[in-house]
């Protein structure tokens, strides 16, 4: 019974930093309908962001977080104009494609100019684990935990009561309207990459906590898993990437103890292809159909 | 012979200069080893290219998972021909046959499912599934497990002992099959099966209205172009001779994603340059090979802003499109025997003069709460015009996408010459009498006007995919059957002129006609036009109308039409229904329906407040 | 458009043309050197590529090979086998070589090393562990000792250290980690060591705490990672995380751990096998290391170095003999009896060399701690 509870924490664990990264794919779809492909390749710019400031510039700790976020942020917004912006009244498979580009360029990029040997995250937290009603409970996966639950209920509350969070709402649902209504399309649109991609950047230190170990594909694997949860929970729904986080860390866990760790990947991938074959809208989803 | 006929003979020796050229450097020595590789690895990446873009480009359905079928074929093929103990000249055909089919087999497996979806969603199974056979096949002993299959016989060593002369027989392989696969893909491209696999890529909603088995070509085109790509496995397997099933991975996909990109999504020749520049230059370029994807993804990035087409768009290379014109001409200076043009089959209704051709009874559907259309009775007699007509959200498209099998009816029935087509699919409906247009016209833009008609005949043709590939006498005479066709019909709207024009360069007012036009290539006997006086000024209006009683008269149709021009409508509707909140509130002929009150109160408006401008249209806002 | 084909096919006919032209008399002795030198596994394609040219460059000093100098030309196979493939035709063809040093990764050495067997050119890798990589090839020969052979030494280990319950943790998904697993549960059944829980992972995963925490609840004495740094670096973190106090032990890929981890600390709890140490004490090391510090300005931490160095040893003797015809050189490597930087290097029947395992462990710095020489 311990041993499930343990197995229960690793999956939470990770399903936290599942559900970060989902939280952006998910704002960024409901908004502009584009699966940004790049977003987890925002995880790695954050890890090597963090790598640079410390080992090369010896920053404090609370400062270099700072750091890593605003350069998160910063990516995030200027891949948006550059790359998305042009395409927003594109055929879709363009915008695709050139998300999947951007994402490419971000790679390979990192790897010409730090090399794929991996390298150290430099931010350590050596604190021993505690106890917990008979369960030992490890210091960065409860802070990660702890962390996670409290950035999604600030974002719920941020969406449902400020205006900003109203403007996205609004846009989601019909941005012609919206900028009939004196919504200034652009900036919300920007500023929902740009949460998106505080929060990736966030992920990135709790990622980095956990597995200190940062190469030019680290986002990729975590990315692509994180869109699933965003699709299994229901793309577009907040709630929802916060719940197919956890389900999809959990399933994961579960697989690599119970199981066997060869079918968790092919139980990912499963999962989202039993999602998008039985209900597509996700399961906290609604169905839309194509205006004829 | 004339130029055009000179210039087919040019190029098809150019093409057997080219191979027998490079063959007898290879079996020389003077081309080694190296260049020889890489010259088969070229073939491997040019079929890998056309094959992704017979879905991606032609389908228009952006796969990412294609390098799994590449493994799938490569991994049988390499099994077959390591446990078969017959000579190799006879168990490679065999193998790479096999490696095909596998591919193809998984192809119509994932394709059942995921051709469901679309889009984004279909990209994202597609990689899903990719990435499933390659864990899959990682953790089978019969593939090697992660250690990989290896010591597999190759070409380049196993048919001489003299590896220059084996050389050139890989080469041959390669080449050859290179070449009828790619011809293969270009010639099904231009047969009747080619031009429905690309209206459902124009438009996958109007290709289904057309008469177009929408399902079934995604199908055929998903499996083929897997077929392709596990023969191009297969033929990798055996030109390095070791297999891993992490070669196999995204970033493969990717690869020759970045290929049919960069060459133009649709053209295969465009495929054919990008794959021989993408595989040489890397090689050529082995000091910078850090910086290949760099550079790759920055291309492709800009390619999407600035050239989506990519490099060639959907355009073809004239040695491939003066094959059209060549084939005519060989037959004419050899006097091959050619069947009699053969006239797509009209299907003959039986139906007598006045009789009911459609009829619903009880038709509604609701969406969850929300009741779209409820206890709706429409009648079409027999080459009646009827208007359908009603404020906006009164569910008129409702009932048009109902009769057409768009939306499932929760409620009620619907008759077409007799016979209940409840719960039909929309094809099928086609099929079998009704067609329609679209308030928002709905062309397949990309492809000219001739062919855009020519997709409506699709369903009244016969020759096989077979017969398109290799261009036989069935296909000749039925493809010049239906090119006749299509011109006359263009003739009775005055668009003759136009036919080889692409559809979106048409003026608004003949988009419309054509829209109407194709939907009467589909020979139905209930025309559905909805609203197809939409941003017309009088005087087209004026012409629309004496269009629609001529398509009446002489195409012998029951017309249906949705409208908001009270001119028109007034003008040549026999009966009229009028719809509100999703039931009919009144029916009649015009005049009944012009003082109906509870029409005037919800919709038209009373006579004293719209005065007719004088000359001008009497059009209602809504 | 036309234009465009007819050129890339003048172009063609050029490049082949090329290669009329003759490869100049020899004057140097030409060999082709293949290795990983971009990408995530560089370090270790640049460690034998290191130690090749140091040795070529003492040689060459020393008056080369009978007056001959011998010179290396390297080409990347990028870790892809069709690249070395490409890598192998090239040198062979193109540029005349008369023997080749490499590959460095496994899964590349097994596809060139079909093409040399083919021809029966001689082929020296320095860092492939697997065992097929010489099986039925005459002409191919490794310098490193195999993974059933550091496999078995690490459990000689672990039952001289009296530990009686292990455990391992491996990559199911890499070709290296399995065959090091599998050779490693044999032996403990040959030595009687209980295997109280075995777990794997996926390749490229980074999450291991479901695994660690079964095997923590089995409650071994120690546990076997056949990993390479980088990943095994992540395992004794989530380890530590778990609070799962346990010895690990290694083999040859966990040399470079210490490049991944930033808390140094954790290294003090795992023990591997080597190839080489920097501690050693045998002449040939010691001047070894001398040398390549001066001349890279750094210390060869990454044991191929060693065996890259005496891999060129091994070639280069070979060519002493006089002729450079490939099957005189293939006898004359067999014959080899030195002494190689990384330990006396002679070879068995199947083309392998016999030689012992470094054991080494680290100190809560990173830095390398030699612990002991295990002899076969």
């Amino acid at each position: 019974m311990v041993l499930f509870l343990n197995q229960l924490i690793n999956g939470l664990h990770v399903g936290s930093i599942y559900a970060l990264i989902a939280l952006g794919y998910t704002m960024v779809y409901g908004i502009v309908k584009l699966i940004n492909f790049a977003h987890g390749d925002i995880l790695m710019v954050g890890a090597y962001t963090a790598v640079v400031l410390v080992t090369m510039l010896d920053l404090p700790i609370p400062l270099v977080i700072v750091l890593v976020i605003l350069i998160c942020v910063l990516f995030g917004v200027l891949i948006e104009r550059v790359a998305y912006k042009p395409l927003r009244s594109s055929p879709r498979i363009s915008s695709l494609i050139t998300a999947i580009g951007v994402s490419m360029l971000l790679q390979n990029s990192a790897q010409l100019i730090f090399s794929p040997t991996p390298k150290p995250y430099p931010i350590v937290l050596n604190v021993p684990p505690f106890k917990l009603a008979g369960l030992q409970m490890g210091f960065t996966t409860t802070l990660t935990i702890l962390i996670s639950i409290f950035l999604m209920i600030i974002l719920q509350v941020f969406i449902a009561k400020t205006k900003l969070g109203k403007s996205m709402r609004a846009v989601s649902e019909d941005m012609e309207a919206s900028k009939l209504m004196g919504v200034n399309v652009n900036n919300t649109i920007t500023m929902t990459f740009a949460i998106g991609c505080a929060l990736a950047g966030i992920g990135s230190v709790l990622y980095g906590l956990a597995y200190p170990s940062v190469s030019p594909s680290l986002g990729a694997l975590p990315g692509l898993k994180a869109f699933i949860a965003a699709v299994l929970g229901g793309i577009g729904i907040i709630p929802g990437a916060m719940l197919g986080g956890f389900i999809m860390g959990i399933a994961e866990s579960m697989t690599k103890a119970y199981i066997s760790s060869q079918l968790s990947d092919a139980v990912v991938y499963g999962i989202l292809i039993i999602v998008l074959l039985f209900k597509p809208s996700g399961l906290l989803g609604k169905r839309t159909r194509e205006k004829v | 012979m004339n130029k055009k006929a000179k210039a087919y003979v040019l190029n098809i020796l150019a093409l057997l200069i080219l191979f027998f050229s490079l063959s007898i450097l290879i079996s020389s020595g003077v081309i080694n080893n190296y260049f020889s590789g890489i010259l088969v690895t070229i073939g491997i990446a040019v079929i890998m290219a056309a094959s992704l873009n017979l879905t991606t480009g032609l389908l228009g359905q952006l796969a990412l998972g294609h390098a799994g079928f590449m493994s799938v074929g490569a991994y049988v093929a390499a099994i077959i021909t390591k446990s078969l103990s017959m000579d190799f000249s006879l168990s490679l055909p065999l193998a790479l046959l096999a490696g095909g089919l596998a591919a193809a087999l998984c192809g119509l497996l994932i394709g059942i499912p995921a051709l469901r979806l679309k889009g984004d969603y279909l990209a994202i199974i597609t990689l899903g599934f990719g990435e499933i056979i390659r864990v899959v096949i990682e953790n089978m002993s019969i593939t090697g497990g992660p250690g990989g299959l290896s010591r597999i016989t190759r070409m380049s060593r196993a048919f001489s002992p003299e590896v220059k002369a084996s050389s050139a027989v890989q080469y041959a392989i390669v080449f050859w099959i290179m070449v009828v696969i790619i011809t293969s893909i270009f010639t099904l491209g231009r047969s009747r099966h080619g031009r429905a696999i690309i209206s459902i890529r124009e438009n996958e909603v109007a290709a289904e209205a057309t008469g177009i088995p929408t399902t079934y070509y995604k199908l055929f085109a998903f499996t083929l172009a897997a077929f392709f790509a596990g023969i191009a496995g297969g033929l990798y397997a055996h030109q390095t001779g070791l297999l891993t099933a992490k070669t196999f991975g995204f970033s493969k996909s990717i690869e020759y994603l970045v290929m049919v990109v960069l060459g133009g999504m649709g053209s295969i020749t465009g495929s054919i340059i990008s794959a021989v520049v993408l595989v040489s230059l890397p090689e050529v370029l082995r000091g910078f090979s850090e910086w290949r994807l760099v550079i790759y993804s920055t291309l492709l990035i800009v390619m999407m802003l600035f050239r989506p087409k990519g490099l060639m768009g959907t355009r073809e290379f004239s040695l491939l499109t003066a094959w059209d014109t060549a084939d005519r001409h060989i037959k004419k200076v050899f006097k091959l025997e050619q069947r009699p043009t053969k006239m797509p089959f009209v299907p003959r209704y039986d139906v007598w003069e006045n009789s009911l051709v459609l009829e619903t009874k009880a038709l509604g559907i609701s969406f969850g709460g929300l009741k779209a259309a409820e206890d709706i009775d429409i009648r079409l007699m027999n080459n009646e015009i009827v208007g359908l007509i009603g404020p906006n959200g009164a569910g008129k498209t409702t009932v048009f996408n109902l009769l057409t099998g768009v939306y499932l009816p929760t409620q009620g029935d619907i008759i077409l010459l007799g016979k209940s087509i409840l719960g039909k699919q929309t094809h099928k409906i086609t099929q079998d009498g009704i067609a329609r247009t679209f308030q928002n016209i709905r062309l397949f833009k990309s492809m000219t006007v001739l062919e855009n008609i020519k997709v409506a005949f699709h369903t009244r043709m016969q020759y096989s995919a077979l017969s398109g590939i290799v261009r036989d006498s069935h296909y000749a005479s039925e493809e010049r059957g239906i090119d006749l066709r299509a011109r006359e019909l263009l003739k009775v709207f005055n668009m003759e002129d136009v036919a080889d024009a692409k559809a979106d360069g048409l003026p608004y007012g003949q988009q419309r006609k054509l829209e109407i036009c194709r939907a009467l290539a589909c020979n139905p006997k209930v025309l559905l036009l909805d609203e197809p006086a939409a941003g017309m000024n009088p005087i087209e209006t004026q012409e629309l109308m004496q269009t629609i009683k001529t398509i009446r008269t002489r195409f012998s149709v029951a017309i249906l039409l949705i409208e908001h021009d009270m001119r028109l409508v007034m003008g040549i509707c026999e009966r009229i229904y009028v719809l509100n909140y999703g039931r009919v509130i009144a029916q009649g002929n015009p005049e009944s329906i012009r003082n109906n009150p509870e029409v005037v109160a919800a919709y038209l408006g009373t006579p004293d407040k719209v005065a007719p401008a004088p000359g001008g249209a009497e059009h209602v806002e809504s | 458009m036309k234009k465009r084909v007819y050129v890339s096919l003048v172009l063609a006919l050029i490049l082949g043309l090329g290669t009329l032209v003759p490869a100049l008399a020899q004057e140097t002795i030409k060999v082709g050197g293949i290795g990983v030198l971009s990408g995530p596994y560089a370090v270790y394609g640049q460690a034998v590529q290191k130690g090749v040219d140091l040795y070529v460059e003492q040689l060459n000093a020393a008056g080369g090979v009978n007056g001959k100098m011998v010179e290396v030309l390297w080409e990347d196979d990028q870790a892809d086998a069709t690249t070395g493939i490409n890598a192998y035709n090239k040198l062979v063809d193109n540029d005349g070589v008369v023997a080749i040093i490499g590959p460095v990764l496994t899964g590349v050495t097994k596809a060139v090393a079909e093409y040399a067997a083919d021809v029966g050119i001689p082929m020296i890798t320095a860092s492939a562990t697997a065992y097929e990589i010489t099986t039925d090839r005459p002409s191919v020969f490794r310098t490193c000792f195999l993974d059933p052979f550091q496999a078995v030494q690490m459990a000689r280990f672990a039952a001289d250290e009296g530990i009686k319950k292990v455990a391992v943790l491996y990559d199911n998904g890499d070709d290296y980690s399995t065959g090091l697993y599998n050779a490693f549960v044999a032996e403990c059944q040959v030595l009687g060591l209980e295997v109280v829980a075995t777990e794997s992972a996926a390749f490229a995963d980074v999450d291991f705490k479901s695994q660690l925490t079964n095997i923590q609840s089995a409650a071994p004495e120690a546990v076997f990672l056949p990993y390479y740094g980088a990943p095994a670096a992540l395992i004794l973190t989530q380890a530590n995380e778990l609070g799962f106090e346990t010895k690990f032990l290694g083999a040859d890929g966990i040399a470079d751990i210490v490049d991944s981890i930033s808390n140094k600390a954790l290294l003090t709890s795992i023990t591997y096998s080597d190839h080489f140490s920097t501690q050693a004490d045998s002449k040939q090391a010691v001047d070894f290391v001398a040398a390549y510090k001066a001349k890279y300005n750094e210390d060869p931490t990454v044991s191929f170095s060693a065996t890259g160095y005496d891999a060129a040893l091994v070639l280069c003797d070979a060519f002493k003999q006089g002729s450079l015809e490939y099957a005189d050189v293939v006898a004359a490597i067999k014959a080899t009896n030195v002494e190689g930087v990384s330990g006396k290097i002679t070879f068995d029947d199947h083309n392998d060399p016999i030689k012992s395992a470094f054991i080494l462990t680290f100190d809560a710095e990173g830095n390398k701690v030699f612990v002991k020489l295990q002899n076969p």
